[in-house]
């Protein structure tokens, strides 16, 4: 049995931080910070590495659950909330196409890897 | 769990899964493919150029252009609110310039505004009075008069959304955001008319200003502890018209980017003051 909210937990030795899977739209990172942004457009910033954060995110998850993807060093991203694509644009829209939207970029290369990932999803 | 999640290129992709893909890597196979591509791609562009040059009556505009978004959902969602921030050195004092986007500016009493996930842009306004925790200078917020006072000539007026700053003993402004609930806070002036004010304090501390520049109302801050007098140099060399002081030092706030990332201006963000105010942009 699946549970419709199932809930990252993310721990420091001073925060613990629980956030429902399918509300987190990306986590960005900045050197030893990572800053993991909600569908409520609020946001949490943690003192752990996107890699470590990475980590964690594969070990809660579900085994047929692959909604997350690293995309380079800085970013991971929810692909249920990817809106729109333009590699040549270094571009990407996360948005439910209701209430939230935000703009991220990444490498030419790796978008264009993640716009044929979506592409053989079809 | 293996230690290959760890490595990651910035032109790769990995689906994250409890059994660990290998990251999708461009493939040396396609090296050759690729180059033959590129290839004849530039000697089509050449082709095309020449043919154009030499024999189009006029230029192919879809050529030219950028491809069209597919996506247009702005209709559907509002504006999104956010805060740019451009770094600059004037005076040789590091500046930090944060303008809001799309947000409406008001005045807020208490540190309720830091939990905000509306708000875009907050940083704190008028001082408060050691000696009795009241706001130092007259305060409005929605046309309530909070605090009476004129220790300092610099003012802000926000009446229907709209900053205006400026140096005067008594205005009209006040009397304007009382009739029309709007906002009113006092503060020393920096600059007027890009003209400097000079201010008593003599210490050094980080600042911060609110500042009319290129036409856009900003908040300014330094990097380094500055006088007021540089400070205010530094503010007319980067092109400042009109600036009132913020308070400074490790003063509570943050600013949220257009990728909705939340910075926020001191490490533990929330002076405890009595009556501490803000001025925050939603």
């Amino acid at each position: 049995m699946k549970f419709m909210s199932k809930r990252l937990v993310f721990t420091t030795s001073s925060e613990i931080i629980r956030v429902p899977t399918d509300a987190v739209v990306f986590v960005t990172a900045d050197g030893n910070y990572s800053t993991i942004t909600l569908a409520d457009s609020g946001n949490f910033t943690l003192t752990m590495q996107l890699g470590q954060i990475e980590r964690r995110i594969a070990d809660m998850l579900d085994e047929d659950d692959n909604r997350f993807i690293r995309i380079g060093k800085s970013l991971i991203v929810n692909r249920d909330f990817i809106a729109f694509i333009n590699p040549l644009r270094q571009k990407m829209i996360l948005s439910d196409c209701r209430t939230f939207r935000h703009e991220v970029s990444a490498s030419k290369e790796a978008l264009r890897a993640l716009k044929e990932l979506m592409e053989k999803e079809i | 769990m293996s230690h290959k999640h760890i490595d990651i290129d910035d032109d790769e992709i990995r689906v994250i899964s409890a059994t660990g893909d290998e990251p999708k890597k461009k493939s040396k196979h396609n090296f050759f493919p690729r180059v033959l591509i590129a290839a004849l791609l530039i000697v089509g562009i050449a082709a095309a150029v020449i043919f154009s040059t030499k024999f189009a009556s006029k230029p192919d505009d879809s050529a030219l252009s950028e491809p069209v978004a597919p996506v247009t959902t702005d209709s559907v969602v509002p504006a999104k609110a956010f805060t740019t921030l451009r770094d600059t050195v004037a005076n040789g004092t590091r500046l930090g310039i944060l303008t809001p986007r799309n947000a409406t500016p008001v005045l807020s009493v208490g540190n309720d505004v830091l939990n905000d996930t509306a708000a875009v842009l907050a940083v704190q306004a008028a001082d408060v009075r050691g000696d009795n925790g009241m706001i130092a200078g007259t305060f409005v917020v929605n046309g309530n008069l909070v605090s009476k006072g004129e220790a300092k000539a610099g003012f802000c007026s926000i009446i229907n959304g709209e900053i205006t700053i400026g140096v005067a003993d008594a205005t009209p402004m006040l009397e304007q955001a009382l009739a029309d609930d709007g906002y009113f806070f006092r503060q020393y002036p920096l600059v007027v008319g890009s003209q400097m004010v000079e201010n008593k304090p003599k210490g050094k501390a980080k600042r911060k200003a609110l500042a009319e520049i290129d036409g856009e109302i900003s908040v300014i801050f330094t990097h380094e502890r500055v006088t007021f007098h540089d400070f205010s140099q530094s503010l007319i060399d980067a092109g400042v018209r009109n600036a009132i002081y913020l308070v400074g030092a490790d003063s509570s706030g943050f600013y949220v980017d257009s990728s909705g990332v939340t910075t926020l201006f001191s490490p533990d963000n929330r002076n405890e003051w009595e009556n501490i105010n803000y001025i925050v942009w939603r």
